[in-house]
């Protein structure tokens, strides 16, 4: 509880702060250390009046300033004492006796050593009463405008922060920035703080050389906003201060300007520092904070022990302030503005910063996400397609099928005829042998009835191929020895062969020739392939006609290779023979070797054509069965 | 004795079934699974049961050798299609059969072509 050392004060102040101090030594040693005082008791009391309430923001920004300058004072931070009088809802306030002697009792035993006084109001409240409050304490007073000092002269005992505005700088300002601006706006709601100002706008820009002064009054910030909104082109809005209507009362300034501003379709300047960053371009602004600190300095000094009247008035702080973001919307320079400004908001925006690295990388983006969309639906309808193919695949294959056994029908009808010849002989032997019934012939009736037994089976296991050969239906993937299907082709074309007096035999490989697949399409192939050997080779009219069909195992494929002696395929349909609709025989759909090329590239093949010295060699290759999957070349 | 029959039939089926038959018919057959096969063997025969669709040398073929040859026998000839004009050739000396026959049919026509050597 050291007391810190200070500096010589005025006697009225150093004596009463002895009184206090001595009381409190006094009450501290009889009460020994109780809560009576705990405040730091030599501090002095510095009491803030304010006329106002502490909802503007320039008010609180105010005491910011004033709290920032008193910090860390050589002579030790003052306490501070706030009384917000709200004096514009109180009308004659500042007259009331009662409410000085309200704040005499209420500060009986924490007696000013200072008053701070925002606005003249506090002084008129304390020197001017019938009864005169603390009439010897200091008075630091700011927020009094140079020509209402002059008129009351500067109160006794007094120092204080000159307020003036620069509404002529403004206009000037205004003027340099945009020469096609003829007049100015003041917009003003109904509020009685919107009066006040409305004669400081009134006589800071009222016949400003060369710009029309024009005010907006309205009843309701909602008005005010639909006139700004379409304000003539002509026109820059001045917002100084618009407080919130009935509607809206708890809207401060700040807000209200925020508002009306981002509503303006015309620049807007202001005359409040902390205002720039709602909107408005900027003007030559008072900054709360600025004047706060002076005028925190100023109580700093008078704390220190000068004399209030010795310390010379200060002149409130101002400078020209503008909104970077608000210049480039009206596309004003930098270069226009007056020197000594203050520019906020300068950082240059991230997508301007960044346009292009942003434009490139938005663009890949939209780019990449068209591409992906584009091949998700390529992928979608491929899929659609390929099941769509794959069954008209299989379609077509079945018509194939039917063709081929069309084709085949009287080679399948004498091959029916056989077992059923057969099956009849031998049944009639039987119905003979039992006539007889001489007993002799029982083992040459067993033999018979054996033989319809097993013609029978043969006539039965033909419409069983038969079937099987015309089955429509999905891919039945299995191991297939193809020299099987050979065999079971040869006997199936045989009788067709015979009739066309041509030659078939079979070059098979010695061991089963196994791929994988379908049995039904891959025997398709090989009966057209067979079918068209036998046609090709039946029609020469001289030399051996003669067909073989040969298999063989190739590294990792099964070849198989059907010969004719039909004299051999024009090297022009080569290239077109597996086409569809190609056909050289007058009977052909011409489907035989399409489906033939699309069943053997659907097992991982290749099929091709080749001439030898007597015909055609039709062939294909499928990977032999253990080496699906690893790939085989074309031809 | 029994006049002498060959039948020549691919189809195994068919051959040891018309042999069966024309057997227990009473008549003494030889079967044949080619034309070369039948050549290779000794006539005469009474009457000659051919089928037309034959691998190498064909049913028809044959038939048109033999029919320059002294004494040529009579042919029954057997097909699976309908039977052409030119297989009913010379009608005292060749029928034609289409599979499959009534059993009763080709003895008849066995006997019709060869009465004298009928059993």
């Amino acid at each position: 509880m050291n007391r810190p050392v200070h500096r010589p004060r005025p006697a009225t102040l150093y004596s009463h702060v002895a009184r206090r101090y001595s009381l409190l030594v006094l009450t501290t040693l009889l009460v020994a250390g109780s809560a009576i005082g705990s405040e730091a008791t030599d501090a002095p009391r510095v009491l803030v009046l304010h006329a106002e309430t502490t909802q503007l923001p320039a008010t609180q920004l105010m005491d910011q300033g004033f709290r920032a300058a008193l910090r860390g004072q050589p002579a030790g931070e003052p306490r501070v004492y706030e009384e917000y009088l709200d004096a514009r809802r109180f009308p004659g306030l500042a007259r009331d006796p009662e409410l000085a002697r309200w704040l005499a009792h209420k500060y009986r035993h924490d007696r000013p050593d200072l008053i701070v006084s925002v606005t003249s109001l506090p002084i008129d409240l304390l020197r001017r009463s019938s009864e005169p409050l603390w009439p010897d304490v200091p008075i630091v007073f700011n927020a009094i405008a140079d020509d209402e000092l002059q008129q009351r002269g500067r109160p006794a005992n007094s120092t204080g922060v000159v307020h003036r505005w620069h509404l002529r700088e403004t206009a000037a300002v205004i003027r340099q920035l945009f020469p096609e601006i003829r007049r100015i706006v003041a917009p003003f709601g109904p509020s009685a703080l919107d009066l006040g100002y409305r004669e400081v706008v009134r006589a800071g820009l009222q016949d400003t050389s060369g710009l029309a002064y024009e005010e907006w009054n309205e009843p309701t910030i909602e008005r005010l906003r639909q006139r700004i909104q379409h304000a003539p082109e002509d026109a820059a809005i001045f917002l100084l201060v618009v407080s919130g209507d009935r509607a809206t009362p708890s809207l401060t300034p700040y807000e209200t300007v925020q508002d009306l501003a981002r509503a303006s379709n015309r620049p807007v300047f202001g005359g409040f520092s902390h205002h720039v960053g709602t909107g408005i371009v900027g003007g030559v602004m008072v900054d709360p904070f600025a004047v706060g600190y002076q005028t925190g300095e100023l109580t700093a000094r008078l704390l220190q022990g000068e004399q209030a009247d010795a310390v010379p008035l200060t002149i409130a702080a101002s400078r020209p302030v503008f909104d970077a973001r608000q210049l480039r919307r009206y596309g004003v320079t930098t270069a226009a503005l007056p020197a000594n400004s203050e520019l906020l908001f300068d950082d240059v925006p991230v997508f301007e910063r960044y346009r292009w690295p942003i434009l490139g990388t938005l663009g890949v983006v939209a780019v990449q996400a068209v591409s992906i969309g584009v091949l998700l639906q390529q992928r979608r309808r491929r899929l659609k397609a390929e099941a769509e193919q794959r069954a008209h695949m299989q379609e077509m294959a079945h018509l194939d099928r039917v063709a081929s056994l069309g084709a085949l029908a009287t080679s399948l009808a004498h091959e029916l005829n056989q077992p059923l010849t057969a099956i009849l002989m031998n049944a009639q032997v039987a119905q003979l042998l039992l006539e007889r019934s001489d007993g002799a012939s029982s083992e040459e009736l067993r033999e018979a009835l054996a033989d319809i037994v097993e013609d029978d089976r043969r006539a039965s296991d033909i419409i069983v191929g038969m079937r099987r050969f015309l089955k429509k239906g999905e891919i039945e993937a299995g191991p297939v020895d193809l020299n099987g299907l050979c065999r079971d082709t040869v006997r199936l074309v045989a009788p067709r062969a015979l009739d066309k007096r041509v030659t078939i035999s079979s070059a098979l490989s010695t061991e089963p020739a196994f791929v994988h697949g379908d049995a039904v399409q891959l025997q398709q192939v090989i009966v057209n392939f067979v079918v068209n050997a036998i046609d090709a080779s039946g029609v020469r009219e001289t030399g051996p006609r003669r067909v073989v069909v040969a298999s063989q195992h190739e590294g990792a494929e099964v070849r198989l290779a059907v010969h004719d002696s039909g004299g051999g395929v024009a090297p022009a349909d080569m290239a077109l023979i597996f086409r569809p609709f190609v056909s050289t025989k007058a009977d052909g759909l011409g489907m035989g070797l399409s489906i033939s090329r699309t069943i053997v590239e659907a097992h991982r093949g290749r099929i091709w054509v080749e001439n030898d010295e007597s015909g055609a060699v039709f062939q294909f290759a499928l990977p032999a069965v253990g080496q699906i999957g690893s790939g085989t070349k074309g031809p | 004795m029994a006049s002498r029959i060959a039948v020549v039939d691919d189809d195994a089926g068919v051959r040891r079934s018309i042999g069966r038959l024309l057997r227990a018919a009473g008549f003494d057959v030889s079967t044949f699974d080619s034309a070369e096969a039948f050549l290779s063997d000794v006539p005469p025969w009474a009457c000659l049961v051919l089928d037309v669709q034959l691998p190498g040398l064909s049913g028809r073929d044959l038939a048109g050798m033999l029919a320059g040859t002294a004494p040529a026998p009579p042919i029954v000839l057997m097909t699976s299609h309908e039977p052409v004009p030119g297989d009913a050739g010379v009608p005292e000396r060749w029928t034609c059969l289409r599979k499959p026959f009534d059993a009763a049919d080709l003895i008849a026509a066995i006997q019709r072509l060869a009465p004298a050597d009928a059993p």
